[in-house]
């Protein structure tokens, strides 16, 4: 039972990311509508950037800003901060995923122009014509 | 077999089930707007759960990012679209249906693999023995900035944040040139957007005291960055939000009348090049490109405290950049291009 408890405690954070993965990866491909689609982007985007953090973490470990004793020197023991190498690949990542959220979405505004409407199905009757 | 209780597991596994519920809700909700605002909340509960993994940097970004310039420019969006999806699916589903199957069994498979990852929040793991560790022991000795995440992003891993600044400066080039050209014929969609009429006092009374204090806590963010969580980021978005937020209760032409376009445009190649020519100021010095250890005799200071102006130089670039973007997403996409009102 113990060994079931920290099985479980283990890994949840991975299972979570895995399933919100598929949950955007659901919203990109099977809804109609191209705006559920962008924000199914969103979600899978966010399901690899929690993954990314998850692995940075470490038991017991502080935010990774060094801490000073009262002499001036920097406490310097590496498991006493989190993993920072993630928290900089993501921290750019996000400022990225809303850059590519701005283009994603003028060309959604593009399409409303030029076919009248953001619902796939539609657009494709649209162009065959 | 010991866990140390100070993870709170309750606490996670309670935020992460209510972004599972978000992101479900987001998707299935028909009323694109509430959909938007759904992706906000999920923002913000990703944001608890950076803040809990102790990436404060990251959840700092998320917060101005994510949560707030995201879903603006969503709900700027949802103006120039029909509000509701359509409910009538459609009839052609049998390939959809297949690659549910397949992700299906992708997911299965990948749940499996779980159990080959490290234990979560285990010191051991192969990701936090090798490089990560010397970053933290060495990144004070040799760039004097106390916080490692400022350090590795600025210095040690200068090319890839330059990078990232080219990319969101091409991100709002790409967003002008796709809005602001559009034939006459396409112009009509324009008028869907709501008149905005009366005054709204509360909210303007509540803008001119909130803006100010948020233009200097930006400040602050930026030029502290190298001691606490912050940085060009964190600091140029929220200088960012302020313009946004005086159009929001304004409108956007006054908005624009204290930040015109051209000096946007100006602000977005400037913060690159600013970066881009520190770094070329360094080659030329005889050093790499990036290496900020070639200023120190320029300044009159040790090679370390060379790099730790460096650092800040470079996050000046980048706040300028990231501010002038957002600010001009905003522009281009509540404006669906025209620049004569907005959200």
């Amino acid at each position: 039972m113990d060994d079931l408890f920290y099985f479980i405690i283990s890994k949840y954070n991975y299972w979570a990311a895995i399933i919100l993965l598929f949950i955007g990866l659901y919203g990109m491909i099977v809804r109609n509508n191209l705006m559920k689609k962008i924000i199914g982007m969103v979600i899978f985007q966010t399901a690899i950037l929690l993954f990314f953090v998850s692995i940075g973490v470490k038991r017991g470990a502080t935010v990774p800003i060094l801490k000073f004793s009262p002499d001036k020197q920097p406490l310097l023991d590496a498991a006493a901060y989190a993993n920072p190498l993630p928290h900089v690949l993501i921290l750019t990542a996000i400022v990225v995923g809303v850059a590519v959220l701005g283009v994603a979405l003028a060309l959604l505004q593009k399409i409303q122009r030029v076919h009248g409407t953001i619902e796939e199905d539609e657009i494709l009757e649209d162009m065959r014509k | 077999m010991t866990w140390d209780a100070s993870l709170l597991w309750q606490f996670d596994i309670l935020v992460l089930l209510m972004m599972v519920i978000c992101a479900v809700t987001a998707l299935a909700l028909e009323g694109l707007l509430s959909s938007a605002i759904v992706t906000g909340v999920y923002s913000f509960l990703i944001c608890l759960m950076w803040t809990h993994m102790m990436a404060v940097d990251v959840a700092f970004t998320e917060a101005a990012v994510g949560a707030a310039i995201s879903t603006v420019i969503l709900l700027g969006t949802a103006q120039y679209i029909s509000r509701w999806i359509k409910k009538d699916r459609p009839k052609e589903q049998g390939i959809k249906q297949l690659t549910i199957i397949i992700g299906v069994i992708c997911a299965v498979m990948m749940l499996n693999a779980t159990r080959d990852l490290p234990d979560w929040a285990d010191p051991a793991s192969p990701a936090s023995t090798h490089l990560s560790s010397g970053y933290i022991e060495q990144a004070y000795h040799e760039t004097a900035t106390p916080n490692v995440v400022t350090a590795v992003l600025a210095d040690y891993r200068g090319y890839d944040t330059m990078f990232e600044a080219v990319v969101v400066f091409a991100a709002a080039l790409v967003v002008m040139v796709l809005l602001r050209h559009t034939s006459h014929k396409h112009r009509k969609v324009l008028h869907l957007r709501p008149k905005r009429e009366g005054r709204d006092t509360v909210l303007r009374g509540a803008a001119q005291s909130i803006i100010p204090v948020m233009q200097i806590f930006a400040l602050y963010v930026l030029f502290h960055g190298h001691y606490s969580p912050g940085g060009g980021f964190q600091g140029g978005v929220i200088f960012g939000a302020s313009f946004i937020l005086l159009a929001l209760c304004y409108n956007l032409k006054f908005s624009m009348n204290r930040f015109r376009e051209h000096a946007v445009l100006w602000c977005c190649a400037g913060g690159v090049l600013l970066y881009a020519g520190i770094g070329a100021a360094c080659l030329g010095l005889g050093w790499n490109f990036l290496g900020y250890a070639a200023l120190a005799d320029l300044l009159g200071v040790s090679g370390k405290m060379a790099r730790s102006h460096g650092i800040l130089a470079v996050e000046v670039g980048v706040g300028i950049t990231v501010m002038a973007v957002m600010v001009s997403l905003y522009y281009d996409l509540a404006s669906g291009g025209d620049l004569e009102d907005g959200l």
